[in-house]
């Protein structure tokens, strides 16, 4: 009986046996250190750039001209406009907007990205949230994203935010699509090999430099949308940007590159 | 005779007609199914669309043919979403 009773109580008092995001973090370091012994683990930050001397050596090249600059200018103004009240973001945001290392957070029993904060200021202030999508959200991302550069990514997991991460770790490591991939199967497995003409960046770093000037786009873009676009690549349907999935998975990922510097915005193929 | 052949042909043309438009219907439920578990396939929607096409043109045969595959890729998307609740668990690195 007392057994019984033991077993009732252990079974009433356990709650769900959580990951610990450090030795997540250090298994991932651990496992491209292994696969690129050559590659320092923040070397990855510059993405597939790290492994492909040609690759940088072209992508170098361009960063001298870059072309997220003036989509910079254009934030760093819209940061400096008033609200109609009067305030503006810096009454929201510390350090002239340099804050961009210490999100997402994990806030309000959900995962909070900067551009969520950014809306949420907005608001606050009796100013319209804009679209994930629109141009001024993006602007005034890639500023405060520059106004990072160089400051450590520096992400808590509190305990209430564990679920969150756990599943943005769970969307990493699922398969989908009709190609049956996962985040990992490219990003880990395949690390450093090509898909076509293109090598597959290593998932340390992922997070480091949005929003990202691509080519391929003609503009700067979010993390979402190279989300969306990498689920299409393996036959998923992309969701929302800004969606629970979406943000729990940037989460996650900014876990595993917590201590790299900030080298956003950047410019990629 | 001729009447009796008549109904038969009116009957397989009404089936062939109902099938193509009940496959296309589970087809897009199943896909429904699928996104509500946000795994839906991208190939899975193009093919309906393309059931669809057939069927607005009067092709029943090649409506009921592709909204077929369209329901048999939900279907498998359902089955890779539900099998990966526990299997993502394999690929991690700490067990």
């Amino acid at each position: 009986m007392q057994r019984l009773l033991t077993l009732v109580l252990l079974a009433l008092t356990a709650g769900p046996a959580w990951a610990d995001p450090a030795a997540d973090r250090e298994a991932m370091r651990a496992f491209y250190e292994q696969r690129f012994p050559s590659i320092p683990v923040e070397a990855h930050a510059d993405g597939a750039y790290a492994m492909d001397a040609s690759k940088r050596a072209q992508w170098e090249e361009m960063e001298e001209f870059p072309p997220y600059e003036f989509t910079v200018d254009e934030g760093e103004t819209l940061f400096s406009t008033p609200f109609a009240d009067g305030t503006g973001y810096g009454d929201c945001f510390a350090d002239d907007g340099a804050v961009k290392h210490t999100y997402p957070r994990f806030e309000g029993g959900e995962v909070v990205t900067l551009e969520m904060a950014i809306n949420q200021c907005r608001q606050a202030h009796g100013e319209a949230a804009l679209a994930w999508d629109s141009e001024e959200l993006m602007a005034l991302v890639a500023y405060m994203a520059y106004a990072s550069r160089d400051e450590a990514i520096d992400i808590d997991v509190p305990t209430e935010a564990m679920a969150a991460y756990e599943r943005g770790k769970q969307y990493y490591f699922s398969r989908r699509g009709q190609l049956n991939f996962s985040c990992s199967h490219c990003h880990m497995q395949i690390s450093g090999m090509k898909l076509r003409a293109e090598v597959l960046s290593a998932s340390v770093g992922h997070v480091t430099h949005w929003p990202t000037y691509r080519f391929k786009w003609q503009e700067v873009g979010p993390l979402h949308r190279r989300f969306v676009e990498c689920n299409e690549q393996v036959g998923a349907e992309g969701l929302p940007y800004q969606s629970q999935s979406y943000r729990e998975l940037e989460y996650f990922l900014t876990v595993m590159s917590d201590g790299l510097p900030m080298n956003g915005p950047a410019s990629r193929k | 005779m001729k009447t009796l052949i008549f109904i038969v042909l009116v009957s397989l043309a009404q089936t062939a007609l109902a099938d193509a438009a009940a496959i296309i219907k589970e087809a897009e439920a199943l896909n429904a199914k699928a996104r509500s578990m946000e795994n839906a396939w991208t190939p899975t929607t193009k093919l309906i669309a393309e059931a669809k096409a057939a069927k607005a043109e009067g092709d029943e045969t090649r409506a009921s043919q592709v909204g077929e595959r369209a329901r048999m890729l939900a279907e498998a998307s359902i089955r890779q979403a539900e099998l990966e609740r526990e299997n993502w668990k394999t690929r991690q690195l700490v067990k």
